[in-house]
C-alpha cells in the first residue's frame, strides 16, 4: 500500500497542495490499488503487480487542471520580445524626462532594461538547435491568470497611492506649509505633469504579465498525448 | 492483445466506449478499464492516461458526473455516473458510428460496387 502511495506522491511532487490536486491523487492511487489487488488475485506476485501498476501511469502533468504542454523556449522567446517592445515604447515616451534631472533615472533605468532584456533575447533567439526550439514543458495557465489579477490589483493600488501623494503635495500644500504651491510657467507645469505620469510607466509590468496566458495558448503543443 | 493495430482506430471513440460502460452502471476508473477489457474479450485494453484524459473531458462536457465512494479500505474511489446529456450524446454517437461504419466499409473494402 505505502509503496504505491509514495509512487503517486512522487508523481505529484511538483504540485502544491490543492483540492483538485488531492482529489486527482486520491483517484489515481485508489485505481492503482485496485489494479494491484486485481493483478495479485489473478496470480501475480506482489512485487510484479506493483511494478505493473506503476508502469501504467508515469506522468500526470496532462491531467492537472489548467496545465498545458507548450513549446517552452518559443514561448519564452516571444514573451521576451513582448517585454522588449513594451520597454522600448516606454523608454521612448519617457525621453522628455531627460530634461528633468530628478526623473532622468527613470529613462536610464528603462534603457538599461532594454539592453539587459535585449541581450537575453538575442542569446535565446540565436539558439536554433531543434531540441531547443522543440523542447516541451507543462505550464499552468490558471496560475498566470491568477497572477495577472493580483498584479493588476497591486498596480492599481500603487498608482492610486502615487497620484494621491502627488496631489497631496501640490494641492494640499496650503495645509502642510500654509502657503499654496506655485506653478509659474511651463517648466513647473511640465514637472507636475511628469510627477503625475511617472507611476503610470509601471503599467508595462501588468501588461507583460497579461500577455503571458495568450502566449501560452499560442504555443500549446497541438496533439494531446493520448494512447 | 494487439494495441498497435487497434489504438489508432479506436482513439476517437474512447469517450463513447466509456459512456457505454457507464450506461450499464456507475463505475470507477480501474473497473471501467476492466469492463472495457472484458467487453472486448481481452482484445482491447484502455490505458490509464487515456482513461483519465477522457473522464476529465467527459466531466467537463457535463456528460458524466463524479462522486466519492465510501470504501473503508484501499482508499476512496471516485465513481462516475452518466448524465442525461451523456445518455443523449451516447445515443447520437452510436447512430453516427453506424452511418460511418457502413460508409467506411463501402469506401475501403473492395467488392461493394
Amino acid at each position: 500500500m505505502s509503496e504505491l502511495k509514495s509512487y503517486v506522491d512522487n508523481l505529484f511532487s511538483r504540485y502544491q497542495k490543492a483540492k483538485n490536486i488531492d482529489e486527482l491523487k486520491a483517484e489515481i492511487l485508489s485505481n492503482l490499488e485496485a489494479k494491484k489487488s486485481d493483478l495479485i488475485a489473478s496470480g501475480l506476485d506482489e512485487k510484479t503487480a506493483i511494478q505493473r501498476a506503476e508502469n501504467s501511469i508515469t506522468s500526470i502533468d496532462n491531467l492537472v487542471d489548467g496545465n498545458m504542454n507548450i513549446y517552452i523556449n518559443q514561448y519564452r522567446l516571444e514573451s521576451l520580445q513582448q517585454s522588449l517592445l513594451y520597454l522600448v515604447i516606454s523608454w521612448i515616451i519617457t525621453i522628455p524626462f531627460t530634461l528633468f534631472r530628478n526623473f532622468l533615472p527613470v529613462n536610464l533605468l528603462l534603457f538599461c532594461s532594454i539592453i539587459a532584456v535585449g541581450i537575453v533575447y538575442f542569446r535565446k533567439g540565436t539558439n536554433k538547435t531543434k531540441s531547443y526550439i522543440e523542447k516541451q514543458q507543462y505550464v499552468n495557465i490558471k496560475h498566470y491568470i491568477h497572477l495577472n489579477r493580483i498584479v493588476w490589483f497591486i498596480w492599481g493600488v500603487f498608482v492610486t497611492v502615487c497620484v494621491m501623494i502627488v496631489t497631496g503635495l501640490y494641492f494640499g500644500s496650503s495645509i502642510w506649509f500654509s502657503r499654496p504651491i506655485r506653478i509659474d510657467g511651463p517648466y513647473s507645469f511640465a514637472l507636475m505633469a511628469i510627477r503625475y505620469f511617472t507611476p503610470f510607466v509601471t503599467v508595462i509590468i501588468p501588461l507583460i504579465i497579461k500577455s503571458l496566458p495568450e502566449l501560452i495558448l499560442k504555443y500549446e503543443v497541438g496533439e494531446r498525448n493520448e494512447e | 492483445m494487439n494495441d498497435s493495430i487497434s489504438s489508432d482506430l479506436i482513439r476517437g471513440h474512447i469517450d463513447t466506449i466509456i459512456l457505454r460502460v457507464l450506461m450499464n452502471s456507475d463505475n470507477y476508473g480501474y473497473e471501467i478499464i476492466k469492463a472495457i477489457s472484458l467487453i472486448s474479450n481481452g482484445l482491447y485494453e484502455l490505458k490509464e492516461p487515456s482513461l483519465y484524459t477522457s473522464l476529465k473531458r467527459l466531466e467537463k462536457g457535463n456528460l458524466i458526473q463524479s462522486y466519492w465512494g465510501d470504501e473503508s479500505q484501499g482508499g476512496r474511489r471516485k465513481y462516475y455516473k452518466i448524465t442525461k446529456r451523456g445518455k443523449e450524446i451516447y445515443s447520437k454517437s452510436v447512430a453516427d458510428w453506424k452511418v460511418a461504419r457502413d460508409l467506411i466499409s463501402q469506401l475501403i473494402e473492395r467488392g461493394h460496387d
